[in-house]
């Protein structure tokens, strides 16, 4: 999973390096001061998965806060980055290939995230603004460990859990209404999650690791920018995000307070 | 005179006392095996209601085991037991030892000591009979104490009131599995009564008879029909009762006969022939005061196989019985009653893994050994019963996670277990070893908060 999210960092980096190229290349006398955004982002998301070749469908549910600091490195291109600290729950992933099998019932899990966006815009008409955006979060970092109760000797176990989720795809805003700018986006989202859990009972130990994939692909979401000021933004936005089987949906909340340092 | 027999008097009381000394060296020398095997128990001294076993070893009287070392010829074995005047019952290849017919001027004794003067033989030993656990309780048997009085209670069935969920959580455990019927139990006992109602197709085979050498492990006793329906009876059928496993196969092997005594060779070939067909669990309600080292070459060739060993711990307030007591292989169960208290009879001692329920057992018994009637049930008590509860649990383990080694399914036998009598002995103690065993803990996944 720490590769797969490298990987989105170097597309993402990749994209935010050749599109200012061809830009250049058609504008060569074009000059352009970065602008740097620093955001206080808090977001929240419910999301279903489920593991490789087993049918029990589990919630991950997690709460992050976290500083993005977004560059604007060509006009209406902006690379942001993303750290912070991130609650999860794991509660009710079960791990029946250990020798006393467990279930999670920890509550929220403490962890680091890092996350890249980019946002670009493509072109205006009349009053919408299309563009494109994408999002990659990756939670890292997290080692609890937990005795194991009820056993006639001492036991522990300990877990090392990780998730990783990507968003990406076009974005409408309305901008008829001046400082309020409802937009909508529709494209792809993915979860993907794993938890390896290690049991140790005196001699006798085991280990699994789960490889957890969200069950929705979709994502609608819906928000608005709301400019306080002129340096001064508040994003919120909700996303629903329906299963390939539209049975049911997941869901996520989004809150985001934009500085614009000029 | 007195001056000229003082110095025989005083060669005859050095003689007396060097033969006194010799005689009390050979004694102990001759006594080595057994001493150790005492004080290797660590023999409680409280909580135990009877004193320790001492029941005299029974053996064959014209049979012994014999191992010899791995680089002697067939030829050469052939002349040396021929030099002994010996015949051979049978070859058990897969730990090459011998079944021997002693001559007839020879004891037993004598015997082994000729062949321990031998240096083409690794180890040889008697033939003991091993004994069932379990006393069945008909509905005349509890007043017999005159044929087994072992000071248990009794009292008319049904009359006594358990503690509140002192069990071993079946129910909850039933959530998780109730067996695969891929996965066999061997039951090392008297056979099995197909006919029973209960017990319909629960046998993956007619079984392996080794008291009368053929291929049909029908039960003349009734102790085995009794211990296989407590690990297998059909449940959920609407009618007698529930077996530990609702799906799990029976593989009936006899090694007792019908007096309920069978020789150490039948549960050792047995062992390994349950082994060799495939048997994931092998169930021993039965058991023999001698240490062997056939019997314990024969677990170890099992347990290597993959087989996870389960056995009694014995009902005689003594010391733990062989084959439960070869603690590498074996889990050795001890039997607790319906408050989760220790029964005063069950066997005691280091080896003693967990314990299971063993006082007032209801399980099938044949129909044919009933009087007419009676339904084709009985209330049993002894460690048989406590074994075959946790060979049924170590089944459903192995049903639902059948990549684990018998040393990991023993492990979690152990450890799930609640430690019943922790006010008094907290932690592992020789009584109950580690704990009464918990399905729901081995099988259903714990919540760690």
């Amino acid at each position: 999973m720490t590769k797969r999210f490298l990987g989105i960092c170097t597309l993402i980096l990749i994209l935010g390096g050749s599109t200012p190229v061809s830009a250049q290349t058609a504008e060569p006398q074009y000059t352009y001061r970065w602008l740097i955004q620093p955001a206080l982002q808090i977001d929240h998301f419910s999301r279903s998965v489920k593991a490789e070749g087993e049918d029990d469908i589990n919630r991950i549910k997690s709460t992050l806060i976290s500083v993005n600091l977004g560059f604007e490195i060509r006009e209406d291109f902006i690379l942001g980055l993303t750290v912070g600290y991130s609650f999860n729950n794991f509660n009710a992933i079960t791990f029946r290939r250990l020798p006393i099998s467990l279930e999670l019932d920890v509550g929220d899990i403490g962890a680091f995230v890092a996350g890249v966006d980019l946002f670009k815009s493509l072109f205006h008409l009349k009053n919408m603004e299309i563009d494109l955006f994408g999002r990659a979060f990756y939670m890292f970092g997290a080692k609890p460990v937990w005795d194991i109760p009820g056993l006639s000797v001492s036991g522990q176990a300990e877990g090392r859990p990780g998730w990783l989720s990507v968003e990406a795809g076009p974005m409408v805003t309305y901008t008829g209404f001046g400082y309020f700018l409802p937009f909508v986006k529709i494209g792809y989202s993915k979860i993907w999650a794993t938890f390896k859990m290690d049991e140790t009972i005196e001699n006798l130990t085991g280990s699994e690791e789960k490889k957890l994939t969200g069950l929705s692909d979709l994502l609608i979401n819906l928000g608005f920018n709301y400019d306080v000021s002129q340096a001064f933004t508040i994003r919120v936005e909700g996303s629903l995000m329906p299963h390939a089987d539209f049975k049911d949906l997941d869901f996520g909340l989004g809150f985001k307070f934009i500085y614009f340092l000029n | 005179m007195n001056v000229k027999k003082s110095p025989l008097l005083i060669l005859i009381l050095c003689l007396t006392v060097l033969a006194a000394f010799g005689f009390t060296r050979q004694r102990t020398k001759k006594q080595i095996p057994h001493t150790r095997f005492v004080t290797g128990q660590k023999i409680p001294t409280v909580a135990l209601s009877a004193p320790p076993s001492v029941r005299s070893i029974r053996q064959s009287s014209d049979q012994v085991l014999v191992k010899f070392k791995s680089d002697l010829s067939i030829q050469t074995r052939i002349m040396t037991l021929s030099h002994f005047r010996s015949n051979v019952i049978r070859h058990i290849p897969q730990i090459d030892v011998y079944q021997i017919q002693i001559p007839g001027d020879l004891t037993v004794d004598e015997m082994l000591i000729l062949l321990e003067q031998n240096p083409d033989v690794e180890y040889a030993e008697p033939n003991p009979f091993c004994y069932t656990c379990v006393s069945p309780n008909d509905t005349l048997f509890q007043y017999q104490y005159a044929l087994y009085n072992s000071a248990q209670s009794i009292g008319i069935p049904g009359s006594p009131t358990g503690k509140l969920r002192a069990d071993i959580k079946a129910t909850e455990g039933w959530e998780e599995t109730k067996g695969s019927d891929s996965i066999v139990v061997a039951v090392l006992d008297s056979g099995l009564d197909f006919e029973h109602p209960d017990m319909v197709d629960i046998a993956f085979s007619r079984g392996r008879d080794f008291v009368n050498d053929d291929d049909d492990a029908m039960d003349d006793l009734g102790h085995g029909t009794y211990i296989s329906s407590i690990i297998a009876a059909n449940s959920n059928n609407g009618e007698g009762i529930a077996g530990i496993t609702w799906n799990c196969k029976i593989l009936p092997v006899k090694v007792i006969a019908e007096d309920g005594s069978g020789l150490y060779v039948w549960m050792i070939e047995a062992i390994i022939w349950a082994a060799d067909q495939g048997a994931h669990v092998i169930n021993m309600s039965i058991g023999g005061d001698a240490a062997s080292q056939t019997l314990e070459d024969a677990l170890k060739y099992a347990y290597q196989k993959g087989v996870v060993i389960v056995a009694s711990a014995g009902n005689d307030s003594g010391l733990v019985i062989y084959p439960a007591a070869y603690d590498s292989y074996v889990l050795a169960v001890a039997a607790t009653d319906y408050n989760d208290t220790r029964t005063p009879w069950s066997n005691s001692g280091s080896q003693i893994d967990v314990a299971a329920p063993g006082d007032r057992i209801i399980g099938c018994y044949p129909v044919w050994a009933l009087p007419g009637g009676t339904l084709p049930y009985v209330f049993g008590f002894g460690t048989s019963a406590s074994a075959a509860y946790t060979s049924g649990l170590a089944a459903l383990i192995v049903s639902i996670k059948p990549w684990l080694r018998p040393n990991e399914v023993l492990d979690i036998i152990r450890f799930s277990s609640d430690d019943v009598n922790g006010a008094e002995y907290p932690g592992f103690d020789e009584f109950v070893g580690h704990g009464r065993i918990n399905m729901e803990k081995a099988l259903v996944p714990i919540k760690i908060k």
